[in-house]
């Protein structure tokens, strides 16, 4: 340790310390100890120790390394946080992923409520866009966005945001998409679209996903859509459906379509129902599941009833009495027929005039029409089969329709109060909603149906 | 306060002026104050009896003192102060504390030869401690004391040349000198304007470089000039 020595006269001696003035003219104040008051101008040395030197470089050293450990942090923060890619992807669940330079994630985001659940079962962060990709395939297969009961609509959008990178590979991406929806046997239609950065600004300007805005624009230009939050909650596959449908329709039926898309999105799983329900009855309380059987259970019931007039029940199910029933009943205005009817009327007419439309939905529009009277046929024996279970059903159901035909309810009421001595017991109803579920959701699988509404009977 | 100067106050004031000897007394307080601290070996504030003693002691200085015998004021003060105090201490001896009885039981024999000693040795030192209090009077008419002027002393040698320079060249304008010396105020504007040094580093060293100045216009303290000498002397490691 360095010793350095002040030497000078002492001008003042104040409590604590005392004043030298050094020989070279500059003052210091030294501390006084303890039992040695010096005189005015008498000489003192004071020998100071000076800072340890290997200290002060260490210090030194230390500090620059401080400096330098933060300012590479910074870099790699900055490194880090730079988004080269941004890809939309949409299925339903509508996300939009933000890469960097090597095709890692930095962020995922939701676009949708539906993207939101993916995001929340996804670890992403770092990982390769590809495994990311593959991790939101097969969770939105798990949460049932996509089934391998019918063919799927992907699209991805890549936008490259900095200029010096290359466009990653869309082709790659497809592999990947469409090898993860073979190994899940799923059937789906995969589109990877490269898009422009403005692109991607002007979707986000609207909230949604590239994807999602093309689609937008194209609906936007028929017609079908006035509004980007029609757009924002419905799959792809949707879209596309009204795209399609849309070039069959005159566009005066554009809004009609509209609903119907929402209808149709009933027969989708059960996880869309509210978004579904969204478009179909935006008066309604959404929160509500019951009306939305109600409603479901409804169209083809009534399709069942103006068939039946068409063509007699082409399957002899037992409760042939019970259509009788089912349709007298319907004419008194008072039952909860009327309630739906008098909602279900618009569908009604919707349903006859795009009943092709209806099916159209699931993209096998041709399919679907020589389904549909099969599908109607077999509603009819259902809704024969079914007219006391609907009616005992209609007894759960009084509560929830109240919104709807008020003035109906006390009536209806007092019909179901007879009626529940008809219905046998609760668990017909359990089965019969099922099937019902299954036969409204899934209008390719109608071969099947026959046999299972019939099984509760 | 030169010998003769002295010599002259103190006829007046055997004579009889009260005034001056007041005035005596104000202008060595300090060191009446510095010598009991240091005869008591502890810091000691006005309120202290020792420090009367002290003053009575100096008081006595002022009456008895003569130049005749060849001593200087200063040593004459301390020799009556310590042996005042001593006095006292043994007065007082149930309530003395050990240090100053091993003191005065040391001294008590040495008092002669110790009186001696520091005469000899401060001979050189009271012109030094008549200058300092001089210097410490006119300071505080500016408001510096001396523990300050650490803060405002430049550290390093090269700034501690410029102040010097600085000041010497605040000494060639006499107006200046005459507006810090009877204003009080160092006119920092007209000497920025008329020499270019920065205004900042003026502010940053004004205490210091009146200090400076107004050593430098004493001449006649020739021992704390050498202390501020520019040159290679004032440089000492």
């Amino acid at each position: 340790m360095k010793k350095y020595t002040i030497e000078g006269v002492v001008t003042k001696v104040t409590e604590n310390e005392y004043v030298l003035l050094c020989d070279d003219g500059t003052f210091r104040n030294i501390p006084l100890t303890e039992d040695d008051i010096p005189m005015l101008g008498e000489r003192k040395t004071y020998t100071a120790k000076a800072r340890n030197l290997s200290l002060r470089i260490a210090s030194t050293v230390a500090m620059v390394a401080v400096l330098f450990i933060a300012l590479l942090a910074y870099k790699g923060v900055q490194n880090h946080s730079k988004t080269n890619y941004i890809a939309a992807i949409d299925i339903n669940p509508s996300l939009e992923v933000h890469l960097d330079e090597d095709l890692n994630v930095i962020k995922l985001l939701p676009l949708n409520t539906d993207g939101k659940e993916i995001v929340d079962s996804i670890e992403s962060e770092g990982v390769n866009f590809y495994r990311v990709v593959d991790l939101i395939l097969s969770q939105s297969v798990s949460k049932g966005y996509l089934t391998t009961d019918e063919k799927g609509s992907i699209e991805t959008t890549i936008v490259k945001i900095t200029k010096d990178t290359n466009p990653p590979l869309d082709r790659n991406l497809k592999e990947v998409i469409e090898t993860q929806l073979q190994r899940k046997n799923i059937v789906a239609n995969v589109q990877v679209f490269n898009g422009t950065e403005e692109f991607y600004d002007q979707s986000e300007r609207a909230g949604i996903s590239m994807n999602k805005y093309r689609h937008y624009q194209t609906l936007r230009g028929q017609g079908l859509v006035q509004d980007i939050e029609e757009v924002k909650e419905k799959s792809i596959k949707q879209l596309e459906d009204m795209e399609n449908a849309d070039e069959n329709k005159v566009p005066v039926e554009a809004d009609q379509g509209k609903g119907d898309s929402g209808q149709n999105a009933k027969s989708n799983p059960e996880s869309r129902q509210n978004q579904s329900k969204s478009t179909l009855q935006p008066k309604e309380d959404q929160s509500e599941q019951k009306p939305a059987f109600d409603e479901r259970q409804e169209p083809p019931d009534n399709e069942g009833r103006q068939q039946k007039d068409r063509k007699p029940s082409n399957k002899s199910s037992t409760p042939e009495k019970g259509v009788s029933q089912n349709k007298r009943s319907s004419k008194p205005p008072s039952t909860r027929d009327v309630n739906e009817n008098s909602r279900n009327n618009e569908a009604n007419q919707k349903v006859e005039t795009e009943n092709d439309k209806t099916n159209s939905n699931d993209n096998t529009k041709s399919k679907a029409k020589t389904e549909n009277s099969q599908t109607n046929s077999n509603d009819n024996t259902k809704s024969k089969a079914r007219t006391e279970n609907n009616q005992t059903n209609s007894n759960d159901k009084t509560q929830p329709r109240s919104e709807t035909g008020l003035e109906n309810q006390p009536k209806s009421d007092a019909n179901d109060v007879k009626k529940k001595d008809k219905s046998t017991s609760k668990d017909e109803t359990g089965p019969q909603e099922e099937s019902i579920n299954s036969n409204q959701n899934q209008n390719g699988e109608n071969e099947n149906r026959p046999s299972s509404p019939s099984k509760p009977e | 306060m030169g010998n003769l100067q002295l010599k002259e106050i103190l006829l007046e004031i055997k004579n009889g002026n009260e005034l001056e000897r007041e005035r005596l007394i104000r202008h060595y307080e300090p060191y009446i104050l510095n010598a009991v601290s240091h005869v008591c070996k502890k810091y000691v504030t006005w309120s202290s009896d020792e420090t009367s003693i002290g003053l009575i002691a100096f008081n006595r200085a002022i009456d008895t003192f003569e130049f005749d015998k060849g001593r200087a004021f200063l040593n004459y003060v301390y020799l009556l102060i310590q042996r005042d105090i001593i006095d006292y201490f043994r007065k007082e001896k149930r309530h003395l504390h050990p240090a100053s009885d091993n003191y005065q039981l040391e001294h008590d024999n040495a008092e002669l030869k110790a009186s001696l000693e520091s005469y000899q040795q401060s001979t050189n030192t009271s012109a030094l401690v008549e200058e300092i209090l001089e210097l410490d009077q006119k300071l505080s008419k500016f408001n510096i004391s001396f523990e300050q002027l650490e803060s405002h002393s430049p550290k390093q040698r090269k700034t501690r040349i410029k102040v010097m320079g600085m000041a010497a060249e605040f000494m060639q304008h006499v107006d200046l000198v005459d507006e810090l010396v009877n204003k009080r105020v160092f006119p920092v504007t007209s000497f920025t304007k008329r020499t270019g040094f920065r205004s900042k580093s003026i502010e940053r060293h004004r205490k210091y470089l009146i200090t400076i100045i107004m050593i430098q216009l004493h001449p006649e303290w020739r021992r704390l000039s050498t202390f501020v000498q520019v040159g290679p002397g004032s440089v000492k490691k």
